[in-house]
């Protein structure tokens, strides 16, 4: 028997934020994502999808997009495009509607750059560390602020060339 | 709160720490008030990673209470009346501006002192290079120089630089090579960054950030100072925007007004007050403390507070080279070529040098090539291709003074703290013009030789070098300041930093804004 004030609702419920929060720990996701409702959830899995395809990266090296979906999201067009695009891409339908193709776009560039931008909403800084564009120049580059090459180390070509 | 102290500085940026510091030897009350906040280089770098802005002050606070330029904004700071709008950028926080510069520290040359002399242009100081000579070396010291004492700059020198020099970049140094064969000797520069450990600060590890921060201290910030300076119990009080200083029938200043970001007004007195506020907001403080003895502006008997105006406008080169150099290494100037800072070519135009840039535009290369339509793999091909090969090339020009190049008050209009706003009245002369064509010239002969694509030259645009708003002379008619930094109107009040140069050649000010504070703060020692 369950105590009392568990409905049968609220253990289903329960049982299924468990379960995400097992299979999001095994994605390394953080706190906040292994939090999410169900719905959002799905969305986000569904923004990964998109994420994937845009950047020709599996899922499970993504999970640095959340802050990107939480912008994405919000917007009044936010869910119906994820769902939208994440649909035909997991059809291998590449029939995006111009509205479809605008969206991905605009998920590509914020992946890139690191910074949301939208007309009606003020731009903002979403990513950082994982700006997409950081990782094209890893091999020959630090990212600004967070590494450094060594003492003496800019005198020479990057070792990888 | 009233204060009564020794000396009061207002300004907490290099000029003022760096008078503070050694003032502090001979004077035991010194208070030092600072319009901006107190903040951690940790949150600076927060700031900056969490800012969608690209300039180089976008980390930094901007508080109301203590507004500055920043150009992003709607209303800006300070408008632009004149025919060229001038964007420049400076902080207010504890330990000023040099939290976000490039820490290129030349001195200026003889001739710069005798620029009208020399050449029959622009003014001559009341003071020569010998005067400054001594001072330039100890400033070298204090702020911690590296370089190479055979590299000529031709500014004298004497003594070797305290640290040798940050070795130059690859990237650099394929430009060098290139560019020794057609007449351009190019050197490492004189920077205040470690190429070792010294003075608590460690050696350059090379984050490449440089400008607008360093994450390890290794570069030179005044930040350095004032912490120096407190441990010999200088009192620092931040938040302390300064409104009025209040002058007696005598002629002295008996005291300073400042203002706390809840509004509270608070007082200093003091025997000797300093203004180290840089060459916008110095001006401002003296223009808006009229009084029925000052009724133009503290130490303005001669009009000329917040005229003569002059930056170091530059031309900015993009060069996309044919072979990848991998600029973004290490520090992001490590070389510069001084052939044109001194020749007879400044009867007719003005001296300049230039030297390289190499951090990566990550931002603007992804943003152009994603407008492009490429996606991954192309994408991410192509920015590497894009950052390995692009490098700028950027001028350092003197300007002239002109007096009606101006800081100007506007009453009817407020800033964000209240206090009336800044307006600015900026123009080019010919003889500016002819040294933007001479570096365009001369751009277009370099990118051709090393087989680049010229993607743009950009400018004129400021190096945030505020010089000459209250500048220095013999003549109480003619100028704000003595030679000893002391205004003409009011024996205890001293004026130090850009704001006091008479002329500002091409060296980067810096150096010369510290070996003034220095020389002042012997000078008041002395006269006490």
């Amino acid at each position: 028997m369950y105590p009392k004030h568990h409905t049968r609702r609220s253990f289903i419920k329960n049982t299924l934020k468990i379960a995400l929060l097992v299979s999001a720990s095994l994605y390394g996701f953080t706190p906040a994502i292994a939090s999410l409702d169900v719905s959002t959830h799905t969305a986000f899995q569904d923004f990964l999808i998109v994420c994937s395809h845009l950047t020709q990266e599996p899922k499970r090296n993504l999970s640095f997009s959340y802050p990107a979906f939480k912008s994405v999201h919000k917007e009044p067009w936010g869910k119906e495009h994820i769902q939208s695009c994440a649909e035909k891409i997991k059809n291998n339908n590449n029939d995006f509607t111009d509205g479809e193709q605008w969206f991905l776009g605009h998920v590509l560039t914020t992946l890139y750059l690191g910074v949301y931008y939208h007309q009606d909403m003020p731009t903002k800084r979403v990513l950082y560390d994982d700006a997409m564009m950081f990782r094209a120049t890893q091999d020959i580059a630090p990212t600004p602020f967070i590494q450094a090459l060594g003492q003496n180390a800019w005198t020479t070509k990057p070792l990888a060339q | 709160m009233r204060i009564k102290t020794d000396i009061c500085i207002i300004g907490s940026g290099i000029a003022g720490a760096l008078a503070a510091y050694k003032l502090a030897d001979k004077t035991k009350n010194i208070v030092i008030l600072e319009a901006g906040p107190r903040t951690s280089r940790e949150d600076i770098i927060n700031g900056f990673k969490t800012s969608h802005q690209q300039d180089f002050s976008a980390g930094y606070p901007n508080a109301k209470h203590a507004p500055r330029p920043d150009w992003s904004k709607d209303v800006p700071y300070i408008k632009n009346i004149g025919p060229e709008a001038l964007h420049f950028e400076y902080l207010k926080l504890v330990g000023g501006t040099t939290w976000h510069w490039n820490a290129n520290v030349n001195r200026l040359l003889e001739s710069d002192f005798n620029l009208k002399t020399q050449y029959g242009v622009g003014d001559d100081w009341p003071i020569n290079f010998d005067d400054l000579k001594k001072y330039y070396a100890e400033a070298e010291n204090e702020i911690g120089v590296s370089g190479n004492h055979h590299n000529d700059d031709f500014a004298p020198r004497a003594e070797k630089f305290p640290m040798p020099a940050i070795p130059m970049s690859y990237a650099e140094t394929q430009i060098k090579n290139q560019l020794q064969t057609i007449g351009y000797e190019c050197v490492e520069r004189s920077v205040a960054r470690n190429s070792e450990n010294r003075d608590g600060r460690s050696q350059c590890i090379g984050y490449g950030t440089c400008s607008p921060i360093c994450p390890s201290a290794a570069q030179y910030a005044a930040i350095h100072h004032i912490k120096k300076a407190e441990r010999k119990d200088v009192r620092i009080i931040d938040n302390a925007r300064v409104t009025k200083l209040e002058d007696n029938k005598n002629g002295e200043i008996k005291s300073a007004h400042f203002k706390k970001p809840d509004g509270s007004t608070h007082t200093v007195n003091a025997k000797v007050f300093i203004i180290a506020a840089g060459g916008v907001e110095t001006p401002k403080i003296l223009l808006v403390s009229r009084s029925k003895y000052s009724p133009y502006g503290i130490a303005n008997s001669s009009g000329l507070v917040g005229k003569n105006f002059f930056d170091h406008p530059g031309l900015s080169c993009q060069l996309l080279m044919p072979e990848p150099i991998f600029p973004g290494r290490g520090p992001q100037s490590t070389m510069a070529c001084y052939k044109y800072r001194d020749t007879e070519g400044r009867k007719q135009r003005p001296g300049w040098y230039f030297s390289a840039f190499t951090r990566i535009p990550y931002h603007e290369i992804t943003l152009e090539l994603l407008q492009k339509g490429l996606k991954p793999p192309e994408l991410d091909a192509a920015i590497l291709n894009r950052a390995s090969r692009q490098i700028s090339l950027v001028s350092h020009m003197e300007q002239l003074p002109h007096e009606k190049n101006a800081i100007t008050i506007n009453y009817d209009k407020k800033d964000s703290a209240g206090d009336p706003s800044i307006e600015f009245y900026f123009s080019y002369s010919d003889y500016e013009r002819n040294g933007f064509e001479h570096i365009r010239r001369t751009f277009k002969q370099i990118g051709n030789h090393l087989g680049a694509e010229i993607l743009d030259i950009t400018g004129p645009s400021s190096h945030h070098h505020l010089m000459g708003t209250t500048k220095m002379g013999s003549d109480k008619k003619q100028s704000v300041v003595n030679k000893n930094c002391q205004t003409h109107d009011h024996p205890n009040l001293y004026i130090v930093g850009s704001s006091t140069f008479v002329t500002g050649g091409s060296a980067d000010p810096t150096l010369t804004i510290a070996a003034l504070s220095l020389r002042l703060a012997d000078h008041i020692s002395k006269s006490q």
